[in-house]
């Protein structure tokens, strides 16, 4: 099993952009410390990237707006793009990777996971679509993991 | 004609905002504005809910200093139920804040300021980030990361998550705090320090190239206001109010927080959801004042600590009297921090913050409760009025960007007359604009919170008030 940092983001007070969040938990509740360690987040922070090198992957959950509901895309990320817009307080997956790149000789494998969305109005819960889709991007999520 | 260059987004602040200059025929700067453009009414949503759920409702006003409003929040709690805290909640209390104050001050320090300030103000808006930092100064970068993981470590640690903690209620904290988890935030100590040393050793020769900015940065007599202990020094979680002039006069001392409305005023203008607040006794907008960092170390005798202290009489070697440029804002930060690792240190230290009564337990017994606290960026005021059944009949919050208004304003004029050809602007004379902004690490998230309809309308206006255009929306 490859030691893996799980960073589920996303807002979970506006419906299916808290499919991050869902899933990480899911994961927490199924693998333990520290082969398997989950985080959940509102956004990205810089900070996370400096722990990187302790895993052998990152897998980071979010939702997607592209695609059909409940649409499962999992990309490995093998280079980061250096943003071109000037930082606020917004963090980016690119530019995420961008500074983990900087601060680790050897980067661990980074994987983009994202659950399609339908709903992202304010309130929790998961639509219909989303909540359908998560037997298996739990199985999907798993398989990576192992 | 007249012309008007709007700068927006301002970009490196906290929310969104933007900036209006108006030139006259001549070329000539006349006025200039800082507009916040957000619109939050928390004072209004909380209406009718119970008062123990306003730390929690009002840690949601911002997603950077939820702990500087649940501190605040929690102290009018205290006093809608007077009760009086435990000393180890109290204190624990106070070890959350300036965790809060430690990772907010890295963040505005190393993420958004140090780009101006390590690639310079006129460098490639592509590049003046903290990529950019990361690029040439990898070092500095880390730096910035580490100090602001290990505040929101401290943070996790305490209320049990970084944002949004739910550890702070009235009458105290809910839980004690455990031995590992002292261990583990005394253990980060050295290294806070450590990381604000290097941090110093930097800055120290970078500023020397900043002379023409801190000339112009904000940098005009104003009051400064701010929290100080019984022995007058630097506090950020208790003590009385302090007003002191441009000249190092404490004007007003040992004012009673409770009693703020006395003192302090608020204004709304129509070019902002931003109110201005201001020193009663001098009228609006004469008593215009500043908040936060520099206002803090001004008006404080001293820090208390060792190595605050040590670094505050370089502070207090820029000038004669209170430092008046707010580009030394970015200094008193760095000072800040250290203050915070060695107060920290010194509760953390001292077996009392095991004591495992933390919390006091009462119905309300006031019907008007006020709580003050120092959040990063300077003076945080939440004052609560209930009813019988203990539901929230009014809330007023005075939030340190809105101290700090009347003073960023004037601060864009002054650079934007300095630096501003009006119908030649470039990038880097922009970015100076925003820059002075970037010095009072406005949290505009936090401080709109002001209810009601207010249109945003841009005028542009002819000198001889005329008004040429209007764009609303």
């Amino acid at each position: 099993m490859k030691k893996t940092l799980v960073i589920g983001y996303g807002n979970p007070l506006r419906g299916d952009d808290g499919v991050g969040w869902v899933l990480a938990e899911e994961l927490e509740k199924k693998y333990s410390l520290p082969q398997v360690e989950c985080q959940m987040s509102i956004q990205l922070v810089p900070e996370m990237a400096a722990r990187f090198g302790e895993f052998d992957q990152v897998l980071f959950i979010d939702a997607a707006v592209s695609g059909n509901p409940g649409y499962i895309s999992i990309n490995e990320v093998k280079k980061g793009h250096a943003t071109e817009k000037p930082l606020n307080h917004e963090f980016d997956f690119d530019e995420m990777v961008s500074f983990a790149e900087m601060f680790h000789p050897k980067i661990p494998k980074l994987t983009l996971f994202t659950v399609t969305g339908s709903d992202f109005s304010f309130g929790a819960g998961l639509s219909d679509d989303v909540v359908a889709s998560i037997p298996e991007a739990m199985s999907a999520l798993e398989n990576l993991i192992n | 004609m007249p012309k008007t260059i709007t700068i927006d987004p301002v970009t490196r602040i906290e929310g969104h905002a933007k900036i209006t200059i108006y030139v006259d025929d001549n070329g000539t700067i006349s006025d200039a504005q800082f507009h916040v453009t957000q619109l939050r009414g928390f004072e209004k949503l909380s209406e009718g809910r119970p008062f123990t759920e306003m730390p929690s409702l009002m840690a949601r006003i911002c997603g950077i200093c939820p702990v500087s409003h649940l501190m605040a929040s929690a102290k009018a709690c205290d006093n809608l139920m007077a009760v009086k805290v435990p000393v180890t909640g109290h204190n624990l209390r106070k070890v959350m804040n300036m965790a809060q104050i430690i990772q907010s001050h890295a963040l505005s320090f190393f993420h958004l300021s140090s780009p101006d300030l390590l690639l310079g103000m006129d460098a490639d808006p592509a590049i003046r980030n903290i990529l950019g930092v990361a690029a040439k100064r990898p070092e500095l970068a880390k730096d910035g990361i580490r100090l602001r993981q290990i505040g929101q470590q401290m943070i996790e640690l305490l209320g049990g998550k970084r944002i949004h903690p739910s550890w702070v209620v009235p009458g105290g904290v809910n839980a004690a705090l455990t031995a590992e988890h002292r261990a583990a935030m005394l253990k980060e100590m050295p290294e806070i320090k450590e990381i604000v040393r290097r941090a110093l050793n930097w800055y120290h020769p970078v500023v020397k190239h900043y002379q023409e900015e801190i000339a112009v940065f904000a940098n005009f007599p104003t009051l400064f206001m701010g929290l100080v202990n019984k022995n007058g020094e630097v506090e950020y979680y208790d003590g009385t109010l302090r007003f002191m002039d441009s000249a190092g006069n404490i004007v007003s001392d040992g004012i009673d927080p409770s009693e703020y409305d006395t003192w302090i005023g608020e204004k709304v203008e129509s070019y902002s959801y931003l109110k201005s607040v201001f020193y009663k006794p001098m009228g609006y907008p004469g008593g215009i004042y500043r908040v936060g960092p520099l206002a803090r170390l001004n008006i404080a005798s001293k820090c208390g600590t060792p190595l605050a202290d040590e670094e505050l009489a370089g502070f207090r070697s820029i000038q004669k009297g209170p430092v008046s440029s707010s580009f030394h804002y970015h200094y008193a930060r760095l000072i800040e921090i250290l203050n915070c690792a060695e107060r920290v240190e010194d509760i953390l230290k001292d077996d009392e913050c095991m004591n495992p009564h933390v919390r006091a337990i009462a119905n309300p017994n006031c019907f008007d409760g006020v709580g003050v606290s120092e959040a990063p960026r300077g003076t945080l005021i939440h004052h609560y009025r209930i009813d019988e059944n203990g539901l929230i009949k009014w809330a007023n919050l005075i939030i340190a960007t809105g101290h700090n208004n009347l003073a960023m304003n004037r601060g864009v004029l002054q650079v934007a007359r300095h630096y501003l050809d009006g119908l030649n602007p470039k990038e880097g004379m922009l970015n100076r604009i925003e820059a002075v902004i970037r010095t009072f690490d406005p949290c505009l998230s936090c401080s709109t919170h002001a209810a009601g309809q207010m249109p945003m309308q841009i005028d542009i206006q002819a000198p001889n008030g005329e008004i040429l255009k209007t764009i609303t929306r």
